[in-house]
C-alpha cells in the first residue's frame, strides 16, 4: 500500500493514512460511546441537559488521542487530572483500578464542582494508556450547594478538595473513600454520578482493548503519533498564515462577591512568530479573596477552547493541535496563577473566561488581517462567555428538604460569525452540546412556577450578523414557603468585546421583585403577570456574586441572560434581514433605525429604501463629523474591520483608506467617539448593568474617508486604549511553557 | 382468481411494488418515482407487476385483499420543511418556546454550524392565551373563551390553514385544550386542528409542541394524497381500503393517516426492519441486525429475540420530537456519498452525497467527485455494463479518473491504492455506526446475524462484519426492493401513551391501573373499529421506568393488564435487570426508588399471511452460475487478481461456492471475499459465511 511521509518537528514516519484515519475513528468512537454511557446512566441534569462533562483517552506519553467533546475546556483538566495521577500512583496503578479527584490546585480540576475519575488502560497486563471521565456534580460539599461558594474566603470552605485518591482498586470500590465523599455533600445522590464516570471508563478499557488486538501495541502508537502530528501541521500552518507580531488585548473580571465592587485588569500579548504563537498574561492583576482565580487546569482549558474554535474547528481533538502553543502565566499570586489558600471556584467562568475573551479578540483580529482569504472569513464574535448560575435549597412541593440548580442559566446568546448570526439561547462558549430543560421538567421536580419563559429580545449585539439573543425568564416560588439562593454572574457590567465594527450584546441580571402581587391575580381569576410593570413590586438588581438570598411566596425571581456580540458594521446588515429582526420583535423599528440606519416603510412591514440610504449616510456622516470622502455603500458581503498591506500599513478594510503606516497604531488613524457604555448601548436596544469607580466607556472607531465602524471596544474610565495590533513586532524574551 | 397483498414503496427515486399470492409466490416491479403526481409513479410500477403476472392492472387489483402504501410524502415534508401554514396557541409568557428549542447548541467546535431549527411556525401565527395548569394538574389560570374565540379568529382570517395547541402541563389536565379545539370547531367547522394532549400527551412541552405543530404542518399533503390515491385505486379496480404504514411499524386506515399524519414518518426504512424481522422468524434466528445501504444514507435496525426495538422521543433533522418509531439508526453514507480529503489530507467519506444529479462520476452525468459508487467501480467489483442488470451503464473510466484526481494525485498515491484504501474507509465507517447502534443498547454485535439489503451492501457487507466479528451474514432475494417487501408482513399496531409519574414501591395502584384500562380500552377499541376480531388482537403493556432523581427512562414490559401489589417488586427487579444489562452490574441506583413515568398500551392486530414459498433443492454445482472472469482489484487484500463472476439468477437452493468472487444480481451485487462461502437456501436468500 501506498505510503506517504509527514513532517515533523519531533521525527519522521512512514505510514499508511488510512489505518491513520481509521484508528482516529475508532477512537473518536470510543469516547462519544463513553459519554453516551455517561449521559444514560447519570440523572444529573447537569449531565443531561447541560452536558457538563467530559471524556477523554490518552496514551502512554499522556497525551490526548480521543476526547469527547461537549465541554471542550476540559481539553486542559482532563490533561491535567491524568498528568496529576501519574505524579501522584507512579508505577502503582493496576488493571480496574480508578483514582477521583477535584482539587484545581493538585488535580487540574477547573473548578472543584466538577469531580473526575481517571483509570489507566491496561493490555495484555501492560499499561497502555489513561482514560479521564468528568462531570460537574450537583454537589460536592463546602458552605453552598452546587460546587461554587461565592462567600468563601479560602480553597478550605469552597468545597471538598480532592487531590488523586483511589477509589476503586481492581475493578471494586473501596468502601472507606464512598463513605467519606457520601458523609460530606448535601445530596449523597450524586455517588451515583461517580459509579457513572467509572462505567464510562470501562467502556474505553473494554474497546481500546479490542483495539489493541487488532493492531498491536507497537502499529497503535505508531498511529496515534501520526495522527497527532497531522493535526499539529494543519494548525502550524494555520498560524503561519496569520501576520508575525505582537497583538495585545485586555478584559476584566467583575465583582467577586466581597468588598468593593472593583475590576481585576487581565492583559494578554498573543505573539506570533512563524508557525509558534505564546499567549502571555504578564499583566495579570493580583489574585482576589473571591473565587474569581483561575487555576492552570482551568487556564489550560478554556483559553485552549478558543485556539480550538479559532484554529482547529474542523480537526480531531488530540495533543497536536496544542503542540504549536505556548502561555506565560502571570506571576504567582495573581488571578490566573492564584496560590494557596486563594478560593478557585469559579476561575473557570471568571478569571479564565476573561482571559479567553483576551485571547478571542486577539485571535480574532489575527484571523482579520490572514494571509489566506478562508483564515480571514474565520474571524469571530463570541457570546456570553459565562453561565451565570442560581441553585437553591429549602423544601420542595412533596415536602421533602431539596437543592436543585436552575439550569435554564446556560441560554446566553453565541457570539456572531462573519457567515450567521449567532445563535440565540446557546451558552457558555465552551459548552456545546448544551441544552436547557423544560419548564415541566423544572417545575415538575422542584418548586417552581414560572411566569413567563421567552428570548431576551435585542440582547444579540448589533452588527453585519448580529449576536445571539439570551433568554428572560421569571419564576415565583410554589407549594412551598420559602427558598434561599446562591447566586454567581460573571458579566454584568463588562459585556463581551464585538469584532470587526459590531456591537456588544447585553449581559446577565439577577432581579428580585418582592411583594408581588401574583397571588392575588392568580385568586381573581386573572392570567399571570407578563412583566414587572404588572406585578406591583419593586424591582431589585443584586450584584454578580451573592449567597443566602431569600426568596418567599409571592416572591419573583427574575434572570435574563445575555446576548452575543455581533460582528462587522451594523449599518452594511442586510435591511431585509434588520426587517425580519422587526417582524419577529427581535429588534424594536427604533433600534432598526437608531443602529442599522434602517427605516421602515409606513405599513411597518417593509423597508423604505431611499430613506434607508439616506439614513445609512447620516450615520457615516455623524461618525466623522463631515462628509465621507470615499462611497462604500455599494459593497455587500462580509469584510474584515482592517487590511494589512504588504509594507505592513494597516488599512481600512472597506474603502481600502490607509490608517496607519508600518508599525503605528492603527487607532490613531480613526474617528473616535467615547462614551459611558451602558447608556450608549442602551441607545442601539442592548442593556447591560451601569458601574462606578470605574465606569466602563464604549469606544468606537471610524473610518475617516468612508465612515465604516471599524471597532469597538471597552475600557473603564482612567485607562487609554492600547496600541493594539504590532504587526511585526518580534518578542523573543517571552517563551513560555508547553501547554 | 389469484389473491394477492400487495405493498408499495414510494422511495426518493425510485417507487417499489412487492406482491405476493396465497402460494407464497413473489413479485416485484419498480418505476420512477412521480414527486409533482405520487400515485402515477405508483401505477407505472402497477401496470409491469400486472403484466409479470400475466394480468392486467385491474386484475391484480381486483384480486388484491391487503394494499399496504408506505409513503414519503410525510418525511419529506418534515424534511424539506414544506407544509401547511400552522397557526400556534399556547400558554402566555411561552410562545418563544420553539425558537428557544431548549437550546440548540451541538457538539461541534467549528461555530458556523450553530444555525437554530428554522421556524416552523411564523412568529406572528403564534398566539398566547391566559390559561395555566400546574405540575399537579391543578387549573392555576382559567381559560378565558372569548380570547380564545378572539385569538383562532386571528389567525386564521390571517391565513392559516391549520392550528396547533399545545398549552403546559395538558397530558396532566387537557381540559384547557379540548376546549379550544371544541370551539375551533364551531368557529371553522373544516380547519384542521391537532392537540397536544391527542397527539402526544407526554410531559416536555417542547417537544409535545413540535410534534404537535408537525402533525398539523404535515396534513395538508397527506389529505390530498390519501384521497387520491384512494380514489384512483377503487376506480382502476381496488375492492378493499387502502392501508398505510406508519413509522412504528403497523398499519394504519387512511381516516387515521389522516387525523395523525405525523405516524407515517419515515415508513419507508421501517418496511424494510419489518421484512428483516418477517424472514428471521422464517429463518427461526432470534437476534440480527439490519443494514440497509442505499444511495444516501445506510440505516441499522436491531431485532433482538424475534422483535425490532422501538425508539421514543426521535430526533429529526434539528427538532427534538415526541415520535416513535422503529428504531432505526442512519448516518449519511451510501452509494452516492462523496469521498474527500479533510484539511489534514485524512481521507473521509460522506455525509455530503452527489444525489441524482450530477450523482457518481460514473454516471457520466458531470459528477467530478469520487463516490462510493466509483469506488467500486474502479476496483472492478461493479461491471459497468451490468449495472442494474444493465439498465444504466457506467462510465468506469470517470470513476477511476474521480478517485486519480481527487484522493491519489494529491496524497501521491496511485489510483490502485486509493480505491482499496476508500474501500476500507467506507467500511469501518459503517462498522462504527452498526457497533454504536448496538452497543448503546448493551448487546455484543457479535451474536447477531447481519441481515444485509438496499442496492450497495453486498459490496461491502463482507468486509463490514469481518470488522465487527459479526460470521453469518443474509442478504434476501428481494434486496433491492425490500422495504417494499417488508410492507407485506405489517400488522395493525396501535400504541397509546399517557404520563402516569407512578412511584412503583409507594404509590397507590388505582390511578395507575385505571390509565392502563383506558390506555387498554383505546387501543382495542380502534382495532375493532378496523375489523380485527378479538382473537387477532394481542395487546402489549410496557412502562417507561427510571429510577427517583433520573432524567432519561427505560421502556421495560409490564407484567399484568392491571397490576397488584405483587406486581410491584417484579417491575423493579426487571427493571433493575434491564438497567444493568444496558450499564453494566452494580450501576443501578440502590436505595432510588423506580419511578414509572409514562405508561404505554400497544394494541396488535394480527393479519393473516401468506406463507413463504420454498424452492426445491437442486443438488447441482455453482458452475451453473459462471459467467466468466474479470480482474478486480480484492481490497481486503490489496491486489489485482482475476475473479470469477456469477450470475444470481441460475443460482439455486443449495449451490454454493468459495470467494473470492463476484455474484452478480439484477439489482445488486455481492463481493465473495477470500475465505468467505456463499450459499443459498431454500427460500432463495443469500447466505455469506465470512
Amino acid at each position: 500500500m501506498a505510503s506517504t511521509a509527514v513532517r515533523s518537528e519531533q521525527e519522521q514516519l512512514e505510514y499508511d493514512p488510512i489505518i491513520a484515519e481509521v484508528i482516529q475513528n475508532r477512537l473518536r468512537n470510543i469516547s462519544l460511546e463513553m459519554a453516551t454511557t455517561l449521559i444514560r446512566t447519570s440523572g444529573s441534569p447537569i449531565l443531561s441537559e447541560a452536558k457538563d462533562f467530559c471524556c477523554a483517552i490518552f496514551d502512554r506519553k499522556v497525551e490526548h488521542i480521543g476526547f469527547s467533546g461537549y465541554v471542550i475546556a476540559h481539553m486542559g483538566s482532563s490533561l491535567e487530572g491524568v498528568r496529576a495521577v501519574v505524579k501522584q500512583y507512579g508505577d502503582d496503578v493496576h488493571p480496574g483500578d480508578a483514582f477521583i479527584l477535584n482539587d484545581p490546585y493538585d488535580g487540574g480540576a477547573i473548578h472543584q464542582g466538577d469531580v473526575a475519575v481517571v483509570s489507566p488502560l491496561f493490555w495484555k497486563e501492560q499499561l497502555v494508556g489513561w482514560a479521564f471521565s468528568n462531570a460537574h456534580i450537583l454537589d460536592v460539599g463546602g458552605m453552598s450547594p452546587g460546587g461554587w461558594a461565592p462567600v468563601a474566603w479560602d480553597c478550605y470552605g469552597e468545597a471538598l478538595r480532592l487531590p488523586p485518591i483511589r477509589i476503586v482498586s481492581r475493578g471494586t470500590f473501596i468502601p472507606d473513600m464512598v463513605r467519606l465523599l457520601v458523609h460530606n455533600v448535601r445530596l449523597p445522590i450524586v455517588i451515583n454520578d461517580v459509579r457513572s464516570l467509572v462505567a464510562a471508563l470501562n467502556v474505553a478499557q473494554m474497546r481500546v482493548a479490542d483495539l489493541l488486538d487488532v493492531y498491536g501495541l507497537e502499529e497503535y502508537e505508531k498511529y496515534v503519533e501520526v495522527n497527532k502530528n497531522l493535526c499539529e501541521q494543519v494548525v502550524r500552518g494555520r498560524i503561519e498564515a496569520l501576520p508575525d507580531g505582537v497583538y495585545e488585548t485586555y478584559d476584566w473580571a467583575e465583582y467577586d462577591g466581597h468588598g468593593a465592587d472593583q475590576l481585576y485588569k487581565i492583559g494578554l500579548r498573543l505573539i506570533i512568530k512563524g508557525s509558534d504563537l505564546v499567549l502571555d498574561f504578564t499583566e495579570t492583576d493580583a489574585q482576589s479573596d473571591g473565587f474569581i482565580n483561575a487555576g492552570y487546569g482551568a487556564m489550560l482549558g478554556v483559553v485552549g477552547s478558543i485556539l480550538l474554535f479559532a484554529l482547529c474547528y474542523d480537526m480531531p481533538a488530540n495533543a497536536g493541535l496544542f503542540r504549536p502553543v505556548r502561555m506565560q502565566l502571570p506571576a504567582p499570586g495573581t488571578v490566573l496563577h492564584p496560590v494557596l489558600p486563594a478560593p478557585v471556584s469559579c476561575g473557570h467562568m471568571e478569571g479564565a473566561s476573561k482571559a479567553a475573551r483576551a485571547a478571542a479578540e486577539a485571535f480574532a483580529k489575527a484571523l482579520g488581517i490572514a494571509l489566506e482569504p478562508e483564515l480571514r472569513q474565520r474571524t469571530f464574535s463570541l457570546g456570553v462567555m459565562s453561565w451565570p448560575g442560581n441553585s437553591w435549597v429549602g423544601q420542595s412541593q412533596f415536602g421533602t428538604y431539596t437543592a436543585f440548580a436552575v439550569m435554564d442559566c446556560g441560554s446566553g446568546g453565541m457570539g456572531a460569525q462573519s457567515t450567521i448570526d449567532g445563535l440565540d439561547v446557546s451558552s457558555y462558549e465552551v459548552q456545546l452540546g448544551n441544552g436547557i430543560p423544560d419548564v415541566e421538567i423544572n417545575e415538575g421536580n422542584y418548586p417552581m412556577l414560572y411566569l413567563w419563559r421567552r428570548l431576551n429580545k435585542g440582547s444579540g449585539g448589533p452588527g453585519y450578523n448580529r449576536g445571539g439573543q439570551g433568554m428572560d425568564f421569571a419564576w415565583t416560588p410554589w407549594r412551598t414557603e420559602a427558598l434561599t439562593g446562591t447566586l454567581e454572574n460573571a458579566m454584568s457590567s463588562v459585556p463581551t468585546r464585538a469584532l470587526m465594527g459590531g456591537y456588544p450584546g447585553g449581559t446577565n441580571f439577577f432581579n428580585v421583585v418582592r411583594g408581588t402581587n401574583v397571588r392575588n391575580r392568580l385568586a381573581n381569576g386573572q392570567g399571570l403577570p407578563q412583566g414587572v410593570a404588572e406585578m406591583g413590586g419593586g424591582e431589585t438588581t443584586l450584584l454578580n456574586h451573592i449567597a443566602g438570598v431569600p426568596l418567599s411566596k409571592g416572591d419573583v425571581f427574575h434572570q435574563i441572560t445575555g446576548g452575543g456580540a455581533g460582528i462587522g458594521d451594523p449599518i452594511t446588515r442586510d435591511p431585509r434581514r434588520v426587517l425580519a429582526d422587526v417582524i419577529a420583535a427581535y429588534v424594536t423599528p427604533d433600534v432598526a433605525r437608531v443602529a442599522h440606519g434602517v427605516v421602515l416603510g409606513a405599513d411597518g412591514v417593509s423597508v423604505d429604501e431611499a430613506a434607508t440610504r439616506r439614513e445609512r449616510l447620516e450615520i457615516r456622516r455623524r461618525r466623522i463629523g463631515g462628509e465621507p470622502s470615499r462611497d462604500v455603500s455599494g459593497q455587500d458581503g462580509f469584510h474584515p474591520a482592517l487590511a494589512l498591506g504588504g509594507d505592513g500599513a494597516i488599512a481600512c478594510g472597506s474603502c481600502g483608506a490607509e490608517l496607519a503606516g508600518a508599525g503605528r497604531n492603527w487607532r490613531d488613524g480613526c474617528k473616535m467617539r467615547v462614551s459611558e457604555a451602558s447608556g450608549r448601548l442602551a441607545e442601539l436596544g442592548v442593556h447591560i448593568r451601569p458601574r462606578h469607580d470605574p465606569a466602563v466607556e464604549l469606544y468606537e472607531w471610524s473610518c475617516p474617508a468612508c465612515g465604516s465602524l471599524l471597532e469597538t471596544n471597552l475600557f473603564p474610565e482612567g485607562m487609554a486604549p492600547n496600541h493594539d495590533l504590532r504587526i511585526g513586532e518580534r518578542d523573543t524574551a517571552t517563551v513560555g511553557l508547553p501547554l | 382468481m389469484p389473491r394477492y397483498h400487495i405493498g408499495v414503496d414510494i422511495g426518493g427515486t425510485f417507487t417499489d411494488v412487492v406482491s405476493i399470492d396465497e402460494d407464497g409466490h413473489v413479485r416485484r416491479a419498480k418505476a420512477p418515482t412521480t414527486p409533482d403526481d405520487y400515485p402515477r409513479g405508483i401505477f407505472d410500477a402497477l401496470e409491469t407487476l400486472a403484466r409479470e403476472a400475466d394480468l392486467d392492472l385491474g386484475g391484480i387489483l381486483r384480486g388484491c385483499e391487503l394494499f399496504i402504501n408506505g409513503t414519503t410524502i410525510v418525511t419529506n415534508a418534515i424534511a424539506e420543511l414544506r407544509g401547511r401554514r400552522v397557526g400556534l396557541i399556547t400558554t402566555r409568557g411561552f410562545r418563544d418556546t420553539l425558537r428557544i428549542a431548549r437550546s440548540a447548541r451541538t457538539n461541534d467546535m467549528d461555530l458556523w454550524t450553530q444555525t437554530p431549527p428554522p421556524d416552523i411556525v411564523a412568529r406572528e401565527d403564534i398566539a398566547e392565551l391566559d390559561e395555566r395548569v400546574d405540575s399537579f394538574g391543578q387549573v392555576v389560570v382559567p381559560l378565558h373563551e372569548e380570547q380564545v374565540r378572539e385569538a383562532i379568529r386571528r389567525l386564521v382570517e390571517g391565513g392559516c390553514e391549520a392550528l396547533a395547541v399545545c398549552f403546559l402541563w395538558s397530558f396532566a389536565n387537557s381540559a384547557h385544550e379540548q376546549r379550544v379545539r371544541e370551539i375551533a370547531g364551531e368557529l371553522y367547522p373544516d380547519l384542521f386542528v391537532s392537540i397536544s394532549s391527542r397527539v402526544f400527551p407526554v410531559a416536555r412541552e417542547y417537544e409535545r409542541m413540535v410534534t404537535t405543530v408537525f402533525n398539523s404542518y404535515a396534513s395538508k399533503g397527506i389529505e390530498t394524497y390519501v384521497d387520491k390515491l384512494e380514489r384512483e385505486l377503487k376506480q382502476r379496480g381496488l375492492g378493499v381500503e387502502l392501508s398505510m404504514m406508519q413509522s412504528i411499524g403497523g398499519l394504519l386506515s387512511t381516516a387515521e393517516a389522516q387525523e395523525q399524519p405525523i405516524q407515517l414518518i419515515n415508513s419507508g426504512p421501517v418496511g424494510g426492519a419489518l421484512g428483516a424481522r418477517a424472514l428471521t422468524q422464517a429463518l427461526g434466528i432470534q437476534d440480527a441486525i439490519t443494514a440497509d445501504m442505499g444511495g444516501t444514507s445506510f440505516d441499522t435496525a436491531l431485532i433482538k429475540d424475534g422483535e425490532l426495538t422501538l425508539a421514543h422521543r426521535v430526533q429529526l433533522g434539528k427538532f427534538d420530537t415526541g415520535i416513535s418509531m422503529v428504531d432505526i439508526s442512519a448516518i449519511g453514507a451510501g452509494g452516492g456519498s462523496v469521498c474527500w480529503l479533510d484539511s489534514r489530507g485524512a481521507p473521509r467519506v460522506g455525509p455530503q452525497s452527489a444525489g441524482a444529479v450530477p450523482g457518481p462520476a460514473c454516471y457520466g452525468r458531470g459528477g467530478a467527485e469520487p463516490t462510493v459508487t466509483d469506488v467500486a467501480v474502479a476496483l472492478g467489483l461493479i461491471d459497468p455494463d451490468y449495472f442494474l442488470g444493465g439498465a444504466i451503464k457506467l462510465d468506469r473510466a470517470a470513476a477511476a479518473s474521480a478517485v486519480r484526481t481527487r484522493i491519489a494525485e494529491p496524497l501521491g498515491w496511485t489510483e490502485d491504492a486509493a480505491a482499496s484504501g476508500l474501500y476500507q474507509i467506507v467500511t469501518d465507517t459503517m462498522a462504527n455506526a452498526v457497533r454504536s447502534a448496538t452497543i448503546e443498547k448493551g448487546y455484543d454485535p457479535r451474536r447477531f446475524v447481519m441481515v444485509s439489503f438496499g442496492g450497495a451492501s453486498g459490496l461491502f457487507m463482507a468486509q463490514i462484519c469481518r470488522t465487527m466479528g459479526i460470521k453469518e451474514i443474509i442478504i434476501p432475494d428481494d434486496a433491492a426492493v425490500f422495504s417494499a417487501y417488508g410492507l407485506l408482513w405489517a400488522d395493525g399496531v396501535r400504541s397509546f401513551v399517557q404520563t402516569v409519574n407512578w412511584i412503583v414501591p409507594a404509590a397507590p395502584l388505582e390511578p395507575v391501573n385505571a390509565v392502563i384500562g383506558s390506555l387498554a380500552e383505546q387501543a382495542r377499541s380502534v382495532l375493532a373499529q378496523r375489523n380485527f376480531a378479538p382473537d387477532q388482537i394481542e395487546l402489549r403493556y410496557e412502562g417507561d421506568l427510571k429510577f427517583a432523581g433520573q432524567i432519561f427512562e427505560l421502556t421495560v414490559p409490564l407484567p399484568a393488564a392491571q397490576l397488584t401489589e405483587a406486581h410491584r417488586e417484579q417491575i423493579a427487579s426487571e427493571f433493575k435487570d434491564s438497567y444493568e444489562r444496558l450499564y453494566g452490574k452494580g450501576t443501578a441506583w440502590e436505595g432510588f426508588p423506580p419511578i414509572m413515568l409514562n405508561a404505554r398500551v400497544t394494541g396488535i392486530g394480527r393479519v393473516n399471511k401468506p406463507a413463504l414459498r420454498r424452492f426445491a433443492r437442486d443438488g447441482g454445482s455453482a458452475d451453473r452460475a459462471w459467467h466468466g472472469s474479470r480482474e478486480a482489484l480484492l481490497p481486503d487484500l490489496g491486489r489485482r487478481e482475476r475473479v470469477a463472476v456469477y450470475r444470481g439468477a441460475a443460482f439455486a437452493p443449495v449451490m454454493s461456492l468459495q470467494g473470492p468472487a463476484i455474484v452478480e444480481d439484477v439489482d445488486t451485487t455481492i463481493y465473495v471475499p477470500t475465505g468467505a462461502e456463499l450459499s443459498v437456501d431454500e427460500f432463495r436468500n443469500y447466505r455469506l459465511t465470512v
